[in-house]
């Protein structure tokens, strides 16, 4: 899938060329291409750019198997960005944690008045990509009539006896902490009420990212999968001579049209339905082509030295960030029924507004 | 953002509600009506894309794509002109002579013309290139003689396209030639056969040297085989290849908004979900034919995905419409539904020949 076609080539080089590097090294050199803040406004202190060369990024990340947290980053900046606070916080690497409605109090604290007061934070986030390795974690919390959106010191609350940060790894061997947040502290000019529909917005570009990603990794899986059955001989002829591989081969095209289709559809008309339909999608191609890709290189797939793993963990992890496909799919078939006719079915597949 | 199509659509809503339809799935197969068909053929709703001189409405294949997305949403009956406006018009412009395009491009537009397909034969199925249906060269013109079958609205149609042998070459591919033949011409029989639930929409025809005028071959001799390729494109990659059960999706939104069910729920979003992509593609496919491209494999990707997805509409109604407690008009619909699946997946190219064209352009030899 190419979203921006200007930035692939450059993303490839950058991406490519630079699996071995040094995390710092990489991040230092992806800061300096301004890639962390695409998606921000310039005005905002970002790159520019719109939510199409994001998606670029998101998906050279997964098609390189990039072991850097730019998409967090990305979102942790625009979250602030998006509820007026300066971005500034992220510049060294961040992470997104996302709250939904019950999980984690914030309130003023009472004592100080409600003026210039401090914030208390109670609550648990769990699987919060990157942390705890990073240093900032930007924490979205949703409220029934607001958002809360605060910047908090990942390396503090780690060690601060009022929080911790527990660190796990993921399937795909990147960090993954839980946030549990007791009684943190936070100043006012760490904090900012924005609208209540900023919870979801984070969210649906988190979905359309995230989809993104996969599909980068889905791409690379299915390269490696082609390059492999027309190389690997057996009987005496390549695997790709047999039919059975090859409709193994054409199902694996059929699945990322589809999941290219839903990420056009997701870009080009941004929105609630379109950000879930594609991240259930993407949840289901990841399995599919996970699966299969497997299949389709035998044993050889399976090991450490061959790269495959290094995309179809990140597809098994990736896939149930935010909520299993089931949970994507609750969502949409919510909006789907919402009137009892199929109107809001038909707005979300033809975009049409009557 | 309003969606530039959006008035279109409210045209043909409005004109679908005044019609008073009930809904069928497969509507573009089984919902003959050739009065709907005229009536739409007034609003210039057929042959959209084809240019004025020839009473076409000179619009984008994308605004076809709208109009023929609302029919099939509404289960309008649409058989009488589909496959002419879907393909054989289209074939018509692409290799057509002057007269065939003056002669037979304005009556489709008026809803005036049905075309039977005179693909398939009984050896002749997958293979498509092993038809037997001889065309013999006679004095100004052919006469042709064979028999098809599985040939669809061929006993309502005016007009026969027929797929025939006019010469012998290296391989099967090449002497095969396109003719569009009057229906009325002596020597045509047509026999129903009926489907598996007694409905009649498919046929035999038997062709007894039926006398064919020269101006009746479509394009060039010999050169069939390429034509009928391209022509799927057409057949392959339209709307009706992922909505032909959508009135059972229509259905099941009803159903489970007035009887709630998380499972049921759920599973109403899988669908939603890959109807989105679906229909992107079929957009997609849209905007490709009006760069002037035929994108075969997209189109055979379409195809296969498509009628997997129509499966599953009425594979996860038998649920949801339990659970949920449908109503009558529900389970009509489902049991209308269950009849249209086993098809879907076999005509126009059946599911296992998709994989291997697709497979051709992932692996090629
Ligand atoms: C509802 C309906 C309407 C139709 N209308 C028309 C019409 O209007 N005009 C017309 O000409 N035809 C029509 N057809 C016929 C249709 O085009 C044929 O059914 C189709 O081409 C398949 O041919 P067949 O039925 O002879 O199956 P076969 O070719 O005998 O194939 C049977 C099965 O074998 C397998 N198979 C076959 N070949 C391959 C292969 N190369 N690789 C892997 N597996 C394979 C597939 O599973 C296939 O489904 C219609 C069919 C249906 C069901």
């Amino acid at each position: 899938m190419i979203f921006d076609a200007d930035l692939r080539p450059v993303v490839d080089d950058v991406l490519g060329a630079n699996t071995d590097t040094a995390p710092g090294e990489l991040w230092a050199l992806l800061t300096e291409l301004g890639w962390p803040v695409v998606g921000v406004a310039e005005d905002d202190g970002g790159a520019g750019g719109d939510l199409a060369a994001v998606a670029e990024l998101a998906a050279g990340v997964g098609r390189h198997a990039a072991a850097v947290p730019l998409i967090e980053t990305g979102l942790a900046a625009w979250a602030l960005a998006a509820a007026g606070l300066p971005i500034t916080a992220t510049a060294e690497r961040a992470a997104l944690a996302l709250a939904p409605t019950g999980t984690v109090e914030a309130r003023r604290d009472p004592a100080a008045g409600d003026e210039a007061g401090d914030w208390v934070l109670d609550g648990t986030v769990p699987r919060v990509r990157w942390l705890p390795e990073v240093p900032t974690v930007v924490l979205v919390v949703e409220q029934a009539d607001a958002t809360v959106v605060a910047v908090l010191d990942a390396t503090a609350a780690a060690t601060a006896a009022a929080a911790a940060a527990t660190a796990e790894r993921d399937l795909a061997d990147e960090p993954s902490g839980t946030l549990r947040l007791d009684g943190v502290r936070l100043p006012a000019d760490r904090v900012a009420v924005a609208p209540a529909g900023l919870a979801g917005d984070v969210l649906d570009r988190v979905a359309v990212l995230r989809a993104a990603a996969i599909s980068g990794a889905v791409e690379r899986a299915c390269a490696l999968t082609k390059d492999h059955v027309t190389t690997r001989q057996q009987f005496g002829r390549p695997l790709s001579a047999l039919p059975a591989v090859r409709q193994l081969v054409a199902g694996l095209a059929v699945e990322r049209d589809l999941l290219d289709a839903a990420l056009t559809v997701a870009v080009t008309r941004p929105g609630r339905g379109t950000a879930a339909a594609v991240r259930a999608v993407a949840a289901r191609t990841a399995g599919t082509v996970a699966t299969d890709t497997h299949q389709l290189h035998g044993a050889i797939g399976i090991t450490q030295e061959y790269p495959l793993h290094l995309v179809t963990r990140r597809l098994w992890s990736w896939r149930d960030d935010e909520g299993t496909q089931r949970r994507w799919e609750r969502l949409l078939g919510d909006e789907v029924v919402r009137t009892g006719s199929d109107e809001p079915l038909w707005a979300l597949v033809t975009g049409a507004s009557v | 953002m309003a969606d530039p199509h959006d008035k279109l659509r409210r045209e043909v809503r409005a004109f679908v509600a005044a019609a008073g339809i009930v809904p069928r799935n497969d509507s573009w197969l089984r919902g003959y009506d050739p009065d709907f068909t005229r009536a739409l053929g007034r609003h210039g709703w057929i042959g959209m894309t084809w240019p004025t001189e020839y009473g076409g409405g000179g619009r984008s294949n994308t605004e076809r794509f709208v109009v023929t997305e609302e029919l099939l949403r509404a289960g309008a009956p649409v058989t009488a002109h589909w496959t002419a406006d879907r393909q054989i018009g289209p074939t018509i412009l692409r290799v057509g002579t002057e007269g065939q395009r003056a002669e037979i491009l304005p009556k489709i537009c008026r809803g005036e013309v049905v075309v039977g397909l005179g693909l398939s034969e009984t050896e002749a199925g997958s293979d498509l290139a092993a038809v037997r249906t001889r065309a013999t060269a006679i004095d100004g013109g052919w006469s042709i003689t064979g028999a098809k079958v599985w040939t669809t609205s061929a006993h309502h149609a005016t007009h026969l396209y027929i797929l025939a042998r006019t010469g012998e070459g290296a391989s099967k591919h090449e002497g095969l030639t396109e003719f569009l033949v009057d229906a009325d011409t002596p020597g045509i029989t047509v026999r129903p056969i009926l489907d598996l639930v007694g409905e009649h929409h498919f046929n035999e025809v038997i062709l007894d040297d039926v006398h064919v005028p020269d101006d009746r071959v479509l394009g060039t001799v010999g050169a069939g085989w390429k034509q009928v390729t391209e022509q799927l494109a057409f057949e392959r990659g339209g709307v009706e290849r992922y909505l032909s059960t959508y009135p059972v999706l229509a259905a099941m939104i009803r159903t489970v908004a007035r009887h709630p069910d998380r499972a049921a729920t759920e599973r109403l979003g899988e669908l939603a979900a890959r109807l989105t992509a679906l229909r992107q593609l079929g957009l997609q496919l849209a905007g490709a034919l009006d760069q002037g491209e035929a994108p075969v494999r997209l189109a055979a990707g379409l195809k296969l995905a498509g009628t997997r997805f129509e499966k599953d509409v009425v594979e996860t109604a038998r649920y949801v419409l339990d659970v949920c407690e449908g109503d009558a008009e529900a389970h009509r619909l489902l049991v209308d539904g269950l009849a249209v699946v086993p098809g879907a997946s076999i005509r126009g190219g059946s599911s296992e020949v998709l994989y291997t064209v697709i497979s051709r352009a992932e692996l090629p030899r």
